[in-house]
């Protein structure tokens, strides 16, 4: 267990000195830039508009930055042979490998947890200088919504330390991350949508029966994407089930973790 | 010659090729067009395109309605509609989105498109009366639906804190198929425009209300011509004829008026749909 814990302190003791503090501010500055200059062009909800492209910044910025964290920690160690002084220690392959997964998770939870005060500071700001009707709850509901966006990003994450577990090349790693989590957001979206778009795209039904089977081995990430909650300050539209979501997260990442773990455990290190 | 030297001249000289060669890009590559034709992906795909963030489509969709902006009538029309639907599909709780389309689209002519859109948001936005009121009003003015009109109307009244009596009032009288004040109409417009402080959906307003006006002259025109003679009006051109009006209104939008059912109306414009030009 001490092992555990001393894996996860050097993992984000190495973050820390790959000067990820300076990529957090850089990126505290884009979102707030980017949150007040797509305020400017909504004409009756500019705060809403303000929240709502903040939370697409920080939903795509800080997996990005996660799948960078996994590449290194792991899939680069792995390329600089580094991993077989690391592999030295008595402990199990697993505990290394969990540890290094929940030190880029805390990190990723951290980071967001900034840049959501950030992006409330500005929001607020906005929302003093012009009174909409239907205001933004950053109350309750915005916690909520970042909280989903939490369980989002640990999935993808899990698929980031999946994929290094095998991957022979680092960049593998990001790459494939990144299309996982283009599909998995977007997936459940796009079946819905081809279901009303029958007139507009020539074979949407077979688009649509081949998209299908995605959802038997595809976590359905959309859904963890509550915003309408915290950008129109109305509870009722959480999901019917809140809990599906996170049991369907949950399980997921297990699934993912442990699949990592057998095959880390009996990789060869040549 | 120094080595050093030499590349420093390697590179002036190739930052030179450079600057000649883009400044002599023909200019055609850069002008972009004006304006339509312009492409809307489906929502599908747009939610593939921005990264599974359906949102994040809206929003820029959404903003692309306002900055490639152009004469609300004509081919405009058709780029509009599709960029709208788009974003309803989106996102139908998207506030910018049902208010322009019911400006744009709706009292653009393209009175179909923006039904649909403020249906939409009628359903998604639960807690909102303008939706339902602007719903309402279209289905009067454009479709004279009465019964539809004042159910959406009474839905606008069941949503509001301080309008309810006024929509309840419209209501009934919509129901009550009396032609309604539409001097009504016209007070709320005003109001409307006051609120606004965008610059584009003020003139998109201005234009409204100056539609409005033509119809109010017309009929006016139209009351007084009946008081005096005795019997409906039966051409419009009667109104020339016998003095009441000097000539008739322009319509601002550019669709004009239609004189119906011994009715003054709003011009619609007919967009065909897609499954019209496949067949």
């Amino acid at each position: 267990m001490t092992f555990v814990f001393a894996d996860f302190r050097l993992a984000l003791r190495l973050m820390v000195r790959s000067r990820l503090w300076l990529v957090v501010m850089i990126l505290s500055l884009v979102l707030m830039s980017v949150a007040w200059l797509s305020a400017q062009f909504s004409p009756r909800q500019s705060a809403t508009v303000a929240l709502d492209v903040g939370l697409s910044f920080i939903r795509l910025s800080v997996p990005l930055l996660a799948l960078l964290q996994i590449q290194d920690l792991l899939a680069r160690e792995v390329d600089r042979k580094l991993i077989l002084i690391s592999l030295t220690y008595p402990r199990s392959r697993s505990s290394f490998l969990l540890a290094r997964y929940f030190a880029v998770v805390a990190v990723a939870i951290v980071t967001t947890l900034l840049l959501a005060m950030v992006l409330a500071a500005v929001v607020s700001f906005d929302g003093s200088s012009f009174h909409q009707a239907t205001k933004v709850s950053l109350g309750l509901p915005y916690v909520i919504t970042i909280a989903y966006l939490l369980i989002d990003i640990a999935v993808i994450v899990a698929f980031a330390v999946a994929l290094a577990s095998v991957a022979t090349t680092p960049n593998l790693v990001f790459l494939g991350g990144i299309g996982f989590m283009i599909i998995a957001r977007s997936a459940a979206t796009i079946i819905e949508l081809l279901e009303r778009e029958h007139d507009l795209l020539t074979g949407a039904a077979l688009y649509h029966r081949g998209l299908q089977w995605v959802q038997w081995v595809m976590p359905n990430l959309a859904a963890l994407d509550v915003r309408p909650i915290a950008l129109y300050g109305k509870m009722e539209m959480i999901p019917q089930a809140p809990w599906a979501p996170i049991q369907m997260a949950a399980g997921y990442i297990v699934v993912l973790l442990t699949i990592a773990c057998l095959r880390f455990e009996r990789r060869q290190f040549a | 010659m120094s080595s050093s030297n030499k590349k420093y001249l390697i590179l002036l000289f190739s930052y030179l090729i450079f600057v000649v060669g883009s400044r002599s890009l023909s200019p055609a590559a850069m002008k972009s067009e004006e304006m339509p034709g312009s492409v809307v992906l489906p929502a599908s795909m747009q939610t593939m395109m921005y990264l599974g963030d359906r949102y994040l489509a809206a929003n820029i969709e959404a903003t692309r309605v306002l900055t490639t902006g152009g004469p609300a009538a004509g081919i405009a029309q058709d780029y509009y509609e599709r960029l709208h639907l788009a974003v309803s599909e989106l996102n139908p709780c998207h506030e910018d989105n049902y208010y322009v389309a019911n400006g744009l689209l709706g009292w653009g002519g393209n009175v179909d498109a923006g039904l649909q859109i403020l249906q939409a948001a009628t359903q998604c936005r639960f807690w909102d009366e303008l939706p339902p009121f602007f719903l309402g009003v279209s289905l009067y003015f454009f479709k004279r639906d009465h019964l539809k009109a004042k159910e959406a109307l009474f839905q606008a009244a069941s949503r509001s804190t301080d309008n309810r009596a006024g929509f309840q009032r419209l209501g009934i009288l919509v129901e009550a198929e009396t032609y309604p004040d539409i001097h009504m109409a016209m007070k709320f417009l005003i109001a409307e425009r006051e609120q606004t402080h965008d610059r584009k959906l003020r003139e998109l307003l201005d234009m409204r209300i100056g539609r409005v006006a033509g119809l109010i002259q017309l009929q006016d025109g139209k009351v007084t011509y009946e008081k005096k003679f005795g019997h409906p009006l039966r051409k419009p051109d009667d109104l020339l004829a016998v003095g009441i009006l000097k000539t008739f209104p322009t319509d601002p939008v550019g669709l004009g008026y239609v004189f119906e059912n011994g009715q003054f109306a709003l011009r619609e414009v007919k967009i065909q749909s897609l499954e019209e030009l496949r067949k």
